[in-house]
């Protein structure tokens, strides 16, 4: 059992380093054929065996590992998110010729720290676990090498990743000295003190810093635009699902005794991240940076229902889970549109669905879906986060949560209005790009299937906070 | 498993939409056009026999698909209801959409994507049926929103046409959909305080939980719940949306805006009636808000020359009739009215797009008139229409407009007197608009003139069998006065048993003073037709000179141009929420950089020595904004220590 | 007492050179006020009888990565105009401010705090810093989280290898 726990890590590493090897022996784009293959038959098989993880819930290794329902689950989210990521950027990287392929191996490294993320026990485990997907994205988003602008997204990350890093090591340091122990649930045992007060106030700063939270959004637009559009989308659901993972776990279950306290500060963020991501999204005309913004507005949603957390726990993180889930379908599935159809610009989208009709639906679906248009995940994810929100008694936050998603519709709704409704642009149609098309119907299947019929999903979800106490 | 059937009302509109929606574009329009009225048809035809049964036993029939959500203790099914009310909506809506759907076939046969349109229509035709069948909210509110959506999807049809002079068409589409997002906000904040009060979100359970454990937010939540309806059914303050709404094709306005998505906001509070009648404040609410938008859309109406606006100001305020009914307690004579309205302003509408058809696309009734000879059966039909909506008996109008304006005068004599106000202005602006367009002197060009014409059967067909609908369909609600047996709202009563418990029985006025009432609304309306008429028909010296006269100008320049309403919530709402992400984006992605770059250089001023070579610029300020947020949260920490 | 000391006056130096890194305008200084924070803390953890620490402490930090920095430097030659430009005096007050802020919260914080550091567990052995107890901890309590490691060097070294590189093909 031990070394199953770890068979989907393992997996990936063994898959990233067979794609290493790979290029010593094939070159050209034959290379990124074989490459793709190896990493879509690692991910696969990682999925697979997450997938027997369910209903183990147990600790290994010392408790450094704490594989349970709620880690499994959301491994499998980041799973998935990483798979679709990978049938994407095999569009992308023959679009802009780039032979590269340390680039799915640095994939699916990162997505070997997603899965060690989501199941960590320890607090050594969960930072090790954060630095692997840290890292290998600090240099995704520079893949770019000639572009000024990713180079730019990449270094901006690093440096602001490793700031608030320090705080991350600060607060555990802290935690550690106020309670003697790393072991997220022993941690959890000891009583409130001021030193872990301190210490949650210190890692809360490295978690919304990571997940994209107002006063710490800043680099999100940025990054967001300056990083090669498939590793934007794994930015924007793999590393934020593994971030909420490991957030979620540690503070509802190490920091259970400090609900007063980050019940305040996680509502007040929320809010301020649901204005700003709504409110300046408006703006921008450039897709990416909307999405960049929206992404703001998504994890104040989330953040919301954190919030709740305090009085109803099982409630909150299956809603979050839940949320999770949906918005890696339908991010990575907007994204993918935008790499294939080659275009960034809102203008440029003029007309666009009548030039490819099948990409026109499914891009009408991710927004919708963003939007939270009733039959699509996303309405269910929010009906989830604000019922929630509402039944533990935060009026003010869900109002203000509903009136700025309210507001969100307008710039989901403009881009709709741009592929159908705005006179075609002159800009040759796309060629049909098969690996980028299937990974938009899978979301699109995906954005359905959560929409119309969550059952099955939900009912694995309401016992994963169970799963974490066990 | 007998009502199995059930589902298959919904969902055949759902397969024409899949079909004209995914390989229309490759199909004949023939084909294309019968499928899309077909599989409507078919669901009338399912309709009719649920109305049957319910009409045979009294019962409600239900069907529960599959459990959409259960979580702990609640649970979300994706089931349908259909008790009296329920059947009386879906009957309306396949059988209006039905006709409408054979009229589309007549009218959208020159237009190049008719498949989409069939599409469209399907697609909405399902939503409004899952609307009204659903047996929990939240299963409505999904219906809610797609017919939203198709509404949205259909006023922007023709999108490369501009409505007016800065309003193109998919813009008058997006309007409608964002307005209706502030109704849905009130909507869905609503669903969320009924789930936290009542546990459940099931119309039926809802029905017989105990209302006063909500105490004092029932009020919030049926006030939310109307914030809701007056978006979706157009009333103050958010009507502005449905006047754009022509700018969809006609079919569409006489489907969605007309006769069935805008009554949404009626049948939910119908509905939940039994929610209600439990704060009196919403009540009256509803009542003064339905009244007001009765009276001030019919004046805006007055004034109008577009024959499509005349209609449309005409909607609004016949819907705010509808909602005076249920402010009052009256909900089966506002579902009733509901109804006739949905006969007769389908059939107006659909003359009108006759009319606009026969005159090439020209909407303007200025340029229009003395067509009476020349499209006779449009004519006659649009003649049983404008009566049945100017309320004079024994068209369809008559009988529910008295039904509602004998119940308010029961409870508001002001509301009343000014309901019968409003009842003056519709038929004078119901007889200008018919003596505009059909008598007088034809301003058209010789040209223009000999191509009228009538036209095709189905279009025909459809105006007579809505003007048969018209004519006769008030008769099934006869009030007793008149020796009538008031079939249709004794049909309702079970739907409504429980709101009508909580009043405690409404007072019945006696034959004579409901005599007397009739008598003063046919004499009020009569004198309104005759002057619109009168005025309207001959080239009479009183129109000019009211509009030169300096108050009468301005009136009519005020009326003209809507109060200035569109005006006033472009500046206030839109201006400022667009300024505001200006500014905020100003503030977070420039003042605050531009304020602050070299900040943190003093601090790590190595690394900020190499940014700089790379041009990356701002990333000090970033770590600023960190550095603000963490101080922050520890000033709050340490408050607590 | 005498480690008391010992400990007060290494940790004065220790901040005093941390303090002198950033105040210093010219980046070498920085660097070399930074390796100068690596000793007395090198120090203080062999306080603490952790020597292997203390070892990789210096060895590591002042040693390796502290030449690697020194020579970016030099290679980069930062102009002084260039860090002086454009710091217009009212934000430099306004961040001065703050941060004296967040240094008076974030030593109230550590008074109030210092009471809940947790009590030392009398049975930890004087050679538990050793190399040896902590290979052991390492191969064994700690094998994952070491094997992690491995993964993590990996990542860096795929990076440094790519972004460094001219050509890749």
């Amino acid at each position: 059992m031990q070394f199953q726990a770890i068979y989907p890590g393992s997996l990936l590493v063994a898959a990233a380093i067979l794609v290493l090897m790979a290029q010593s022996f094939v070159k050209g784009e034959k290379k990124l054929t074989i490459s793709l293959i190896i990493s879509l038959i690692g991910v696969i098989l990682a999925i697979f065996f997450t997938f027997k993880l369910f209903g183990v819930n147990e600790s290994f290794y010392e408790n450094a590992l704490r594989v349970d329902d709620f880690g499994v689950f959301l491994s499998l989210v980041a799973l998935i998110g990483t798979a679709l990521t990978i049938l994407i950027s095999a569009g992308y990287l023959k679009k802009v010729k780039s032979y590269y392929t340390e680039y799915y191996a640095l994939i699916l490294l990162a997505a070997c720290g997603m899965v060690f993320l989501t199941i960590s026990g320890d607090l050594i485990t969960f930072l090790i676990g954060l630095e692997i997907m840290s890292i290998s994205i600090y240099i995704l988003a520079g893949f770019n090498r000639e572009s000024k602008k990713s180079n730019e997204a990449a270094m901006k990350y690093f440096i602001l990743g490793a700031f608030s890093t320090g705080f991350l090591l600060f607060g555990m340091s802290m935690v550690y000295g106020a309670t003697g122990e790393i072991v997220i649930s022993e941690i959890g045992k000891a009583e409130k003190s001021a030193g872990m007060l301190i210490g949650l106030g210190l890692m809360l700063v490295g978690f919304l810093f990571k997940i994209g939270a107002v006063p710490f959004q800043n680099w999100v637009p940025d990054v967001y635009e300056g990083a090669p559009t498939p590793i934007t989308a794994f930015m924007a659901a793999g590393v934020k699902t593994a971030g909420f993972a490991a957030f979620v776990r540690i503070i509802l279950i190490a920091f259970q005794n400090c609900g007063e306290e980050w019940h305040t500060i996680l509502q007040v963020i929320a809010v301020l991240s649901m204005i700003v991501g709504n409110v300046v999204a408006i703006s921008q005309r450039n897709i990416k940076r909307l999405l960049a913004y929206s992404s703001i507005a998504h994890t104040g949603y989330m953040l919301l229902a954190f919030a709740a957390a305090k009085s109803d726990p099982n409630m909150a993180s299956s809603s979050i889970l839940f949320y999770l889930f949906t918005y890696t379908f339908t991010v990575i599935g907007a994204f993918g549109i935008l790499i294939y159809s080659g275009r960034e610009n809102l203008d440029d989208f003029a007309g666009f669905a009548h030039q490819k009709r099948f990409m026109g639906i499914a891009m009408t679906v991710f927004f919708f879906s963003l939007a939270g248009i009733p039959s699509t995940a996303g309405f269910m994810g929010k009906l989830f986060i604000f019922m929630t929100a509402i039944d533990q008694k935060l009026y003010w936050a869900s109002v203000i949560g509903i009136i700025t998603s309210m507001i969100s519709v307008f710039y989901y709704l403009r881009v709709v209005v741009y592929l159908y409704m705005k006179p075609e642009v002159t800009r040759a149609a796309p060629l049909t790009d098969w690996n980028v098309a299937i990974a938009s119907a899978v979301s699109v299947i995906g954005v359905f299937v959560l929409g119309l019929i969550p059952q099955s999903v939900i009912q694995l979800i309401l016992t994963t906070y169970q799963s974490m106490l066990q | 498993m007998g009502n199995t059937y059930l589902l298959f009302i919904p969902i055949l509109p759902l397969i024409g939409f899949l079909i004209n929606g995914l390989i229309g574009h490759k199909l004949n329009r023939k084909v294309v056009g019968t499928i899309g009225g077909a599989t409507v048809l078919g669901s009338f035809i399912l309709s009719l026999m649920t109305l049957f049964r319910i009409l045979g036993d009294g019962n409600a029939v239900s069907y529960v698909a599959f459990h959409w959500i259960t979580i702990a203790d609640l649970d979300i099914t994706f089931g349908f209801r259909i008790d009296q009310l329920s059947a009386v909506m879906i009957n309306v809506i396949t059988g209006v959409g039905f006709l409408i759907h054979v009229y589309s076939n007549g009218y959208m046969h020159e237009d190049k994507s008719v498949a989409r349109f069939f599409a469209y229509l399907n697609l909405f035709v399902f939503s409004m049926l899952i609307l009204v069948m659903a047996d929990n909210i939240v299963l409505m509110f999904l219906g809610w929103e797609g017919v939203g959506l198709c509404s949205y999807l259909l006023i922007g049809f023709w999108y490369q046409d501009m409505f007016t002079k800065k309003l193109s068409n998919a813009d008058a589409g997006k309007k409608a959909f964002i307005v209706n997002r502030v109704g849905d906000f009130g909507f869905l904040l609503a669903i969320f305080l009924i789930f936290m009060t009542f546990g459940t979100l099931n119309f039926e359970q809802l029905s017989h939980a105990d209302m006063n454990i909500a105490g004092g937010l029932i009020t919030a939540i049926t006030l939310l719940l109307f914030l809701g309806a007056t978006g979706k059914s157009a009333q103050i303050p958010l009507y502005i949306w449905l006047p754009d709404a022509m700018a969809g094709p006609t079919p569409v306005s006489a489907l969605i805006h007309a006769a069935t998505m805008v009554t949404a906001g009626i049948y939910m509070i119908g509905r939940l009636s039994f929610m209600f009648v439990h704060s009196e404040t919403t009540m009256l609410t509803i009542a003064v808000i339905g009244t007001l938008t009765a009276v001030f859309s019919a004046t805006m109406g007055l004034t109008q020359n577009d024959i499509k606006k005349v209609l449309a100001y005409s909607t609004v305020s016949q819907l705010g009739y509808m909602f005076m009914a249920m402010g009052v307690g009256a909900f089966s004579a506002g579902i009733f009215h509901l109804m006739t309205h949905a006969f007769f302003k389908a059939l107006l509408f659909l003359g009108a797009g006759s009319v606009i058809l026969a005159c090439h696309h020209e909407q303007d009734m200025r340029k229009m008139g003395a067509l009476k000879d020349k499209i006779p059966t449009t004519f006659w039909m649009f003649a049983i229409g404008s009566l049945a909506l100017m309320g004079i008996p024994p068209f369809a109008g008559f009988f529910s407009k008295d039904d509602i304006l004998a119940r308010v005068f029961v409870e508001h004599k002001a509301l009343w007197a000014l309901g019968l106000v409003g009842a003056g202005m519709t038929a004078f602006y119901t007889a200008r608009m018919v003596a505009m367009t059909f008598f007088g002197t034809s301003k058209m060009t010789k040209k223009q003139e000999l191509h009228v014409h009538e036209p095709g059967i189905s279009v025909r067909f459809v105006l007579i069998a809505l003007g048969v609908l018209s004519a006769i369909g008030g008769l099934i609600g006869i009030p007793a006065a008149l020796h009538g047996g008031a079939h249709f709202s004794h049909f309702l009563d079970p739907v409504f048993e429980a709101a009508q418990a909580h009043q405690g029985g409404h007072h019945h006025l006696s034959h004579l003073t409901e005599w007397i009432l009739m008598v003063i609304s046919i004499a009020v309306v009569a004198t309104g037709g005759w002057l619109g008429f009168d005025i309207y028909s001959k080239e009479k010296s009183i129109r000019k000179n009211f509009v030169k006269h300096p108050i009468g100008g301005k009136l009519h320049h005020i009326s003209y141009n809507k109060y200035y309403i569109d005006e006033i919530y472009d500046f206030v709402i839109v201006k400022s929420i667009m300024g505001g992400s200006k500014a905020l984006w100003k503030f977070f992605d420039v003042t605050i950089i531009d304020g602050f770059v070299n900040f943190v250089a003093d601090i790590v001023a190595f690394i900020s020595g190499i940014m700089r070579k790379i041009q990356t610029g701002h990333t000090n300020s970033y770590a600023f904004s960190i550095f603000i947020g963490a101080l922050g949260i520890l000033i709050y920490i340490a408050s607590r220590l | 007492m005498i480690l008391d000391a010992l400990f007060l006056i290494n940790a004065l130096l220790a901040v005093g050179f941390a303090v002198a890194m950033i105040t210093r305008k010219n980046p070498i200084y920085s660097a070399l006020c930074l390796i100068a924070t690596f000793f007395p803390l090198a120090f203080i953890f062999l306080l603490l009888w952790a020597p292997f620490v203390a070892m990789i402490q210096i060895m590591v930090y002042a040693g390796a990565i502290m030449v690697l920095f020194v020579f970016v430097i030099m290679m980069i030659n930062t102009e002084k105009q260039e860090l002086e430009a454009g710091k217009p005096k009212w934000y430099r007050r306004i961040a001065g401010a703050i941060a004296f802020l967040f240094v008076i919260v974030g030593f109230y914080s550590i008074v109030m705090g210092i009471n809940s550091i947790a009590p030392v567990d009398s049975s930890i052995k004087e050679e538990f810093g050793s190399t040896a107890a902590l290979g052991h901890l390492i191969f064994d309590k700690y094998l994952i989280q070491f094997e992690l490691v491995s993964v993590l060097i990996l990542v860096a070294v795929i990076g440094a290898v790519f972004l460094a590189k001219k050509n890749l093909d």
